[in-house]
């Protein structure tokens, strides 16, 4: 009897703790943790919980992990940026648990006064999934799941997450299952409809460039970098001037890469670009290419304050030779001869205005630059003429002179301007000085040699000595109104003044009204974006003029191609010369139609950034620019500002490697 | 009384209130916080110096500075922490940011110079009911005078380390 009832106790005893078992331990159905909250941090709870599927190939556990944040609280994304840690799950004691496999949302950024990080707020849902371990059925999780929260003030939080998963007594619960493809739905894909055209990455200061671009174009994207290579895990990328610039479907950004110990080499490195750009958001895994522009960058750096002082004089002297003078070439001429009979003082004076003129448009232009750059704007030489409000002022300002000089009417000067302009001769000098700066404002659009170096120089320099190199170019370009000034003599080899000035007059007059008609065709790019496209693309022979794209240079170079690079704009004339006494002469244009030869042109008539970062690789800021690539010199040759035949021949030949 | 004496004492009713408001809002954030420091906790710093918070307080007050390497918000009151380390006694805790030779990488990185101890586990915050960072929190003489988290600007601390000397 003792033993009977003993036996029903144990009986009992047994079915009760099969039953504890069940129902603590080895859950069923779709075990989930339920909302768990901690009494430190009341502002984030988190559950996780499987959907009940279980994929016995890859033996994954699909599983979610949802977050939930009060308020302005954050947690953070793979890559938070500068500070942050993203949430990550420590397995600790699991047992029968490899690994878990993490998919990340899409985040948005978030700024800490200046400090960039990426993340999420409110509700988050990391779709997760778990690898149980090779003949495992019964997986013990017993995890800690540490999850960083930040308002002004940063916690980190950890939650332990236990679960007990039998592979065997799962039931799938449609609702977890719709959730988690839900939740995968939100992880960026790549997608077809954008691509990454540019990658790259400058060791020497440390910065990534990307280029995205996206046929329906940009509304106001926002870019974040990743990398899964192992050896950049700790590799923190921050964005560059804490901005993307969007130009139509064209998405430039820049990231500065650091580590807290040594960064590694990072070219050919894979990466990982994430743009939001809501409701479009996508990703693209994508190769760091060797950004071009090391070598450029090193003559910069080594050049001292006086070769650029030296590059500046020679550089604005030569301007005054340079095609794109053309324009200005009548008022020059005119303002030469017209005052030969003058007193030699009077001469000395009126050329002295002239030069103070143009040095003093030279040291504004400078001074505009160095506060664009300040203000974060990518400036360049000659940037003025992609802006259409200029270019209009100036063709205006060209006809009222023309029509002047035809003597159909006289400009007014307001009154007070004229009062004072008569007292003591100021009339004459006034219109001396405003011709030097008319001059220069009309004929610097063009990049010339030596200048070049010098405006590199400026640009990538503190404010004094921008100031002090555009200081030096004004000098160099006023040099010969300054000897005449110091040599009045001099003027006796100009022509002698007569009745025939009476004749030039209109023929000025014709000049300065061809410039301003020029001017208005500047124009026309600006009406209109598409045409300025489609004129990149412009015929000259059978084949058209590929657009300049970084990515085409190095693909087209490993199929053994050679490219031709032509970066140009409409208000440059220097380029036009180029154009018609080079690449459109022979030998040249056959050589530029041979069948493995890529002809690629740039136009930066009107402001493209992609173009502008081309040119700031090879430390450029202005155009005329040309340069070849191919197997025997894949990162480029460079051509003269002012093309010869035999330069652009030589180069075709190295880069063809014959 | 003229036009800019008013102006003057209103400025300092302003200065009152604001202060008022934010040493309320201190007390209210920190209320878990102990009121005085062990005085046999000794601590280590990443220079390998033991160092007792309860006995340095009783010279001059101490600033013992929570911050963190994974805090976003830590990057803008570290600089005014590491300006105020010139003049005043100032310890900082890193709270769970990873290895000794990665703080001092940090911190090197950052030019950072304040004392610093690695509390690679959290358990020296703990210690202090902290797990919020950036805090400050001001010990004089053994006490617990003031604590603050989030951002906090220079004339800020400066003003709580004189009400600390005022308290004494």
């Amino acid at each position: 009897m003792k033993t009977a009832k003993f036996v029903g106790y144990l009986r009992w005893f047994s079915v009760c703790l099969s039953l504890l078992m069940s129902s603590l331990s080895w859950a069923q159905g779709s075990p989930s943790t339920g909302w768990l909250t901690s009494s430190d941090h009341d502002a984030v709870q988190v559950k996780l919980a499987v959907t009940g599927e279980f994929n016995p190939e890859t033996r994954t556990l699909p599983a979610l992990l949802t977050v939930q944040l009060k308020d302005e609280w954050k947690t953070y994304w793979r890559a938070p940026g500068e500070g942050g840690i993203p949430p990550r799950i420590d397995l600790a004691s699991s047992q029968g648990i490899e690994r878990i496999d993490w998919h990340w949302p899409t985040p948005s950024e978030y700024y800490v006064q200046s400090i960039r990080t990426a993340g999420y707020k409110h509700q988050v849902t990391f779709p997760l999934e778990i690898v149980v371990s090779e003949a495992t059925e019964r997986a013990q999780l017993d995890a800690v799941f540490t999850l960083s929260s930040c308002t002004n003030i940063c916690v980190l939080t950890d939650f332990p997450l236990q679960l007990n998963i039998d592979v065997n007594q799962l039931t799938p619960d449609s609702e977890q299952s719709f959730a988690f493809a839900q939740a995968m739905s939100q992880i960026p894909q790549p997608i077809g409809s954008a691509e990454v055209t540019h990658a790259d990455y400058n060791a020497d200061d440390q910065q990534l460039s990307f280029v995205l671009s996206r046929t329906s174009g940009w509304d106001s994207p926002q870019v974040f970098v990743h990398s899964d290579d192992k050896q950049l895990n700790e590799v923190v990328f921050k964005l560059v001037q804490q901005k993307v610039s969007v130009d139509g479907k064209r998405l430039t950004a820049s990231f500065k890469a650091s580590h807290w110990l040594e960064l590694p080499e990072l070219v050919n490195r894979q990466v990982s670009i994430t743009v939001n750009d809501d409701p479009f958001s996508a990703a693209y895994a994508t190769q760091l290419d060797r950004s071009t522009s090391t070598t450029t960058n090193e003559a910069l750096d080594s050049m001292t304050i006086w070769g650029a002082l030296f590059a500046a004089l020679l550089g604005g002297l030569i301007l005054n030779i340079m095609p794109c003078v053309l324009p200005v070439l009548g008022i020059k001429v005119q303002s030469l001869i017209a005052n030969s009979n003058a007193s030699a003082r009077q001469v000395r004076y009126q050329f002295l205005a002239t030069a103070m003129g143009v040095i003093s448009t030279f040291v504004v232009i400078g001074a505009l630059l160095g506060l664009l750059k300040l203000s974060g704007v990518r400036i360049s030489w000659g940037m003025q003429f992609q802006n259409p409000w200029f270019i209009t002022t100036l063709a205006v300002i060209t006809l009222a002179f023309a029509i002047n000089l035809f003597g159909l009417y006289q400009i007014r000067l307001p009154q007070w301007l004229n009062q004072w302009a008569l007292k003591s001769q100021r009339s004459s000098l006034l219109g001396h000085f405003s011709q030097g700066v008319f001059a220069t404002v009309l004929a610097t659009p063009c990049t010339a040699p030596f200048l070049g170096t010098a405006v590199a120089f400026a640009l990538g320099a503190p404010m004094y000595l921008l100031l002090l190199i555009f200081f030096g170019l004004g000098i160099g370009m006023a040099l010969p109104w300054l000897s005449i000034a110091a040599f009045p003599q001099t003027r006796k080899l100009l022509p002698k003044p007569g009745p025939w000035l009476k004749w030039v007059k209109p023929i000025f007059g014709a000049l300065l009204l061809a410039t301003s008609v020029w001017l208005f065709t500047l124009l026309t790019p600006h009406w209109s974006k598409a045409s300025s496209e489609s004129t990149s693309a412009e015929q000259t022979s059978e084949r058209p003029w590929q657009t300049l794209s970084f990515k085409t240079i190095h693909q087209a170079v490993t199929q053994g191609k050679v490219v031709f690079v032509d970066v140009t704009a409409d208000w440059c004339i220097t380029c036009k010369a180029n154009k018609l006494g080079v690449l459109e002469q022979e030998p040249v244009y056959s050589a530029l139609a041979a069948p493995d030869l890529i002809r690629m042109r740039g136009d930066w008539t009107v402001r493209n950034d992609y173009i502008t970062d081309y040119l700031r690789a090879y430390g450029q800021y202005g155009v005329p620019y040309n340069r070849v690539y191919g197997p025997g010199a894949p990162e480029g040759i460079e051509l003269p500002i002012i093309l010869t035949s035999d330069a652009v021949m030589q180069a075709i030949k190295e880069a063809r490697n014959e | 009384m003229n036009k800019w004496g008013l102006r003057f004492i209103k400025l300092l009713g302003y200065l009152v209130v604001a202060g008022a408001i934010a040493f309320g809002v201190d007390l209210y954030r920190n209320n878990d916080v102990p009121t005085t420091v062990p005085s046999e906790l000794t601590l280590t710093s990443l220079a390998g110096e033991p160092l007792s918070l309860a006995k340095m307080s009783e010279a001059t007050p101490v600033v013992l500075y929570f911050w963190a390497t994974w805090c976003p918000v830590c990057p803008t009151v570290s600089p005014t922490v590491d300006w105020l380390s010139d003049d005043y006694t100032v310890i900082s805790v890193a709270l769970r940011s990873g290895h000794d030779k990665k703080v001092s990488a940090y911190l090197e990185s950052n030019q950072l110079d304040f004392t610093t101890i690695n509390d690679d586990r959290g358990q020296i915050s703990r210690r202090f009911n902290m797990g919020v960072t950036p805090t400050i929190l001001i010990i004089n003489n053994h006490k617990v005078t003031s604590a603050t988290s989030g951002f906090t600007s220079p004339p800020g601390i400066l003003a709580r380390l004189w009400f600390s000397k005022l308290q004494n």
